[in-house]
């Protein structure tokens, strides 16, 4: 498995352009490349304001690249350009392949935790619906989410809390690639621990991960390389 | 994902229009009304895709031509161009000769006479407008305005109807109890709820949204969102979802159109049009838009 590469970036390249402020170019990214094998945990390394997130997010296509590609292996349609695949196919591979944790969990008004972490579980991996919350209930008890809380809504939750329920609605259903934007930006040392070995066991399972951490420490404990990312 | 309807340079013009409407109308010059002539462009050359269990939100000022492009997609309003079809669907095999030989797409719906047009609409896309008294009869009892629909969709069994009528009523948190009031005597979140009752009667694959919960005061409009999230997840449905409202799209909808005086200016996934804005309109919608 290993040394197969999974995401291949090329001269990645992001510049916003602020039509609001007389069109002002803001260049995010200046020519970013690397690779990801198969099985890997990759840190992003750099200063505030290097692009760390804007990597992720172009992965992710929340970002448009300006110029570059994005290679994806994926297992359920090949080798695939993410800078140039169309929304449909990006909508797929959110649903199948990739997933996302960034430090602000998008809650999902009136939906309680539980079923937050069920709901992909259950569509992704195939499972009943008792079945899924069974899963999202176990993984919230490792998380040390209060069993009181696990059917509130998380918008009534602590910051650290509601981050809890974002790691394990991101890692429940097992995505092969996933990015992670500081997930561990507001838990405590504790909580930090156990969602490094949640994100070790995913690995080893199969997963590959790129990732930010605020925590240099916390990055070199987890993760096999870091890349460096910034500067002209 | 398949496309299930598929919309092609759909153009809605009020009045006859002169030579010059083309260039001096349009997102680009600011307007959808000819300066010259006094023709409105209300929707030009607009292309939709729609595809199975997906949702689609269209955003754009007042004016922008998002309630057009939806009432030509439902056929309330005659195109002046463009082309509609739809895959080959199970809720379109009872019409006959709906499909040309060999083809998984339908003949261009927009060209059918009005008959089959209606029929067709009736059996894939059901619509809730922003006012009830668009999409019900507000002294007929609120069975009754199911039952219309279920009649005209061929039922005959009154029985069979009441049935149906209390069960989607009770789904949309209707009390049964009230199944016979009129929908003139309810809120209008309730009313709101009748409709997306009638509009779900046929169990269509497909459900159009026009402005739902603008107007309704923030507690309500909640409960009709959560139903809609629900209905989604549980009938499967593909819905397209017009709203001035960016967090309505950002709940419900993966990708997103975005119109300005009649054009479609941009659209991508969502969460992209919301943080990557690429168009000076939508850059200064997002920017708008209360936190």
């Amino acid at each position: 498995m290993r040394n197969e590469p999974l995401l291949s970036v090329e001269d990645l390249r992001k510049t916003f352009r602020l039509h609001m402020q007389g069109g002002l170019e803001v260049h995010a990214l200046r020519g970013v490349s690397f690779r990801v094998d198969r099985g890997e945990f990759v840190g992003l390394s750099g200063p505030s304001g290097a692009g760390k997130s804007t990597v992720l997010k172009v992965v992710h296509r929340t970002y448009l690249p300006t110029s570059g590609s994005v290679r994806f292996e994926s297992a359920a349609f090949g080798a695939i350009d993410l800078a140039a695949a169309s929304e449909a196919r990006v909508v797929e591979l959110r649903k199948r392949e990739i997933g996302y944790v960034s430090q602000f969990l998008r809650v999902i008004p009136r939906v309680g935790a539980r079923d937050l972490v069920a709901e992909p579980i259950q569509a992704r991996l195939g499972l009943s619906r008792e079945e899924a919350l069974d899963r999202a209930g176990r993984l919230l008890d490792r998380l040390r989410i209060p069993r009181a809380l696990r059917d509130a809504y998380p918008s009534t939750f602590s910051g650290g809390e509601q981050q809890r329920v974002n790691i394990a609605r991101a890692v429940g259903w097992k995505p092969a690639l996933l990015l992670l934007d500081e997930p561990t930006a507001s838990l405590d040392a504790g909580s930090c621990d156990i969602v490094l070995e949640i994100l070790r066991e995913l690995r080893d399972q199969g997963s590959t991960m790129l990732g930010i951490f605020h925590d240099p420490e916390l990055m070199g404990r987890i993760a096999d390389r870091t890349i460096p990312i910034g500067g002209d | 994902m398949d496309v299930l309807l598929r919309a092609h340079g759909l153009t809605k013009r009020f009045g006859e229009g002169c030579p010059s409407c083309l260039d001096e109308t349009g997102a680009r010059v600011g307007t959808n009304r000819c300066p010259r002539c006094g023709a409105v462009w209300a929707v030009r050359d607009a292309s939709v895709e729609l595809r199975r269990e997906e949702a689609v939100g269209i955003v754009g000022e007042s004016g922008s031509g998002k309630s057009t492009l939806v009432r030509l997609l439902h056929f309330d309003l005659r195109a002046t161009a463009g082309w509609l079809e739809a895959a080959r669907i199970p809720a379109l095999e009872p019409i006959p000769d709906l499909y040309p030989k060999g083809s998984d797409w339908t003949r261009d719906l927009l060209s059918m006479d009005g008959f089959r047009q209606r029929r067709a609409r009736d059996l894939c896309m059901g619509i809730v407008y922003q006012h009830p008294h668009l999409g019900l009869r507000m002294g007929v009892s609120s069975g009754g305005n199911i039952a219309e629909r279920l009649l005209s969709a061929g039922w005959r069994s009154i029985g069979a109807m009441r049935g149906r009528a209390g069960g989607l009523l009770e789904r949309t948190e209707i009390p049964l109890s009230r199944m016979d009031e009129p929908p003139k005597v309810f809120s209008g979140g309730m009313q709101q709820r009748v409709q997306i009752a009638k509009a779900l009667s046929g169990d269509p694959p497909i459900l159009l949204l026009d402005e739902v919960t603008t107007g309704l005061d923030l507690s309500v409009q909640a409960r009709v969102l959560d139903l809609v999230r629900s209905l989604r997840d549980e009938l499967r449905l593909s819905m397209l979802v017009v709203s001035h409202d960016l967090g309505v799209v950002n709940l419900l909808c993966q990708r997103t159109l975005v119109m300005k005086n009649g054009e479609v200016v941009e659209s991508g996934l969502t969460d992209q049009i919301l943080q990557d804005p690429q168009h000076p309109y939508t850059q200064l919608l997002v920017s708008s838009q209360l936190q």
